[in-house]
């Protein structure tokens, strides 16, 4: 057997995906960011400005908030979405936000461009129907988070869920993945987004911040995100971390998103890619 | 053991099992071949290598058509590591062509 590793760079990389909504472009690596929960308008506010200072297009923030205790926050509903769909408006953002429930899925898309469905209902294949039916035809995309314990056949085959039911504009997003390893929450797989892109024409970005669960790692994993030959990156981030209602402790500071696009800058163009 | 009759009778079950199994080796690289040249052309044409539906397909038909007596759902098995190990080979194609 003849198998010679290239050494070339870059090689073989499908940097053309795109979504016909425009989250997801030729060449280029998507940036989302913005903060976990929305918590209340002016902590929105805040930090979706950063989001547009930083130079980003697509704001993040959940109104319905999947916590593994029923007793910590669960977002603000309705009131968080009104919030999101408000202050997303005034600075020209589009917006990227977790739907849970079927019920929800309307109101969700009147005021949220891309549903979020995430790890913890990634094999919830009712809820991947509904948002494939809901979406379908419109410019309104999906964001598929990898379930915690999900191989990348899984993974590909709850996509086909979305699409099979008419879903376009279908993004895959790796989260990290459960294994012994304590040091991070999660371990991300960037494999699986290499993996992922070989087997099917979905673009896949990465969230480095619930898979490290630590901000330290972020900035890291973000950059390696793009060399692993991944289409976007879904980051968190927060006006004033320490005073977040949930996940404080991987958000990043204003400052440190504000300096992200220029870090990512040379090694996106090593890619063939512009940071959006 | 022996026995000569006893392992001369072995012997010629597992020669059997040997010509058999070189048997599997020679149709397992010729699907592989063929997969290949259907990857290439899929590359080609722009089609996406994940083919779940084509799969299915695949599996439904190995179950259906198995004579036995390896159990139908042992040979679904079987067959769906076939289908990943040579998918696998054909991701690897283009990182590995020049």
């Amino acid at each position: 057997m003849d198998v010679s590793a290239s050494t070339t760079a870059a090689s073989g990389v499908k940097t053309d995906v795109k979504t016909g909504n425009g989250m997801i472009r030729p060449n280029s690596f998507r940036v989302v960011a913005g903060p976990c929960t929305v918590e209340s308008y002016e902590q929105f506010y805040a930090s979706a400005e950063a989001v547009k200072k930083a130079g980003f297009e697509y704001v993040r923030g959940g109104a319905f908030k999947p916590r593994t205790s029923p007793y910590s926050f669960q977002g603000l509903g309705e009131e968080g979405l009104k919030i999101l769909s408000e202050v997303a408006g005034e600075f020209g953002l589009k917006v990227v936000s977790e739907v849970m429930d079927p019920y929800d899925i309307e109101l969700v898309m009147e005021h949220a461009d891309v549903l979020q469905i995430g790890a913890r209902n990634m094999a919830n294949f009712s809820l991947l129907k509904r948002v494939g039916a809901a979406i379908a035809g419109t410019r309104h995309g999906a964001v598929l988070k990898r379930g915690l314990s999900s191989t990348v056949e899984e993974w590909l085959q709850a996509a086909e869920y979305i699409t099979s039911s008419g879903g376009d504009n279908v993004v895959l997003c790796e989260r990290g993945i459960r294994t012994f390893e304590s040091s991070t929450r999660f371990t991300l797989d960037l494999s699986a987004v290499i993996v992922a892109k070989r087997l099917t024409d979905l673009p896949v970005i990465v969230d480095p911040s619930h898979a490290a669960g630590r901000r330290d790692l972020v900035v890291p994993l973000s950059k390696a995100s793009v060399a692993a030959e991944a289409d976007g990156l879904m980051v968190e981030s927060h006006h004033d971390p320490q005073e977040a209602l949930c996940d404080g402790e991987q958000a990043l500071p204003a400052e440190a998103l504000h300096g992200l696009k220029g870090i990512l800058r040379p090694f996106a163009s090593a890619m063939g890619r512009e940071v959006i | 053991m022996e026995n000569p009759e006893v392992e001369h009778r072995i012997q010629s079950l597992r020669d059997r099992v040997d010509e058999v199994d070189r048997e599997l080796l020679r149709a397992l690289n010729e699907r592989a071949q063929i997969v290949q040249e259907l990857g290439a052309y899929k590359q080609e044409a722009g089609i996406a290598l994940f083919d779940p539906k084509r799969e299915e397909e695949i599996l439904r038909k190995v179950a259906e058509e198995n004579p036995g007596p390896i159990y139908d759902s042992s040979m679904r098995d079987i067959f769906e590591l076939i289908l990943h190990r040579i998918r696998d080979l054909e991701i690897q194609r283009g990182e590995f062509s020049e």
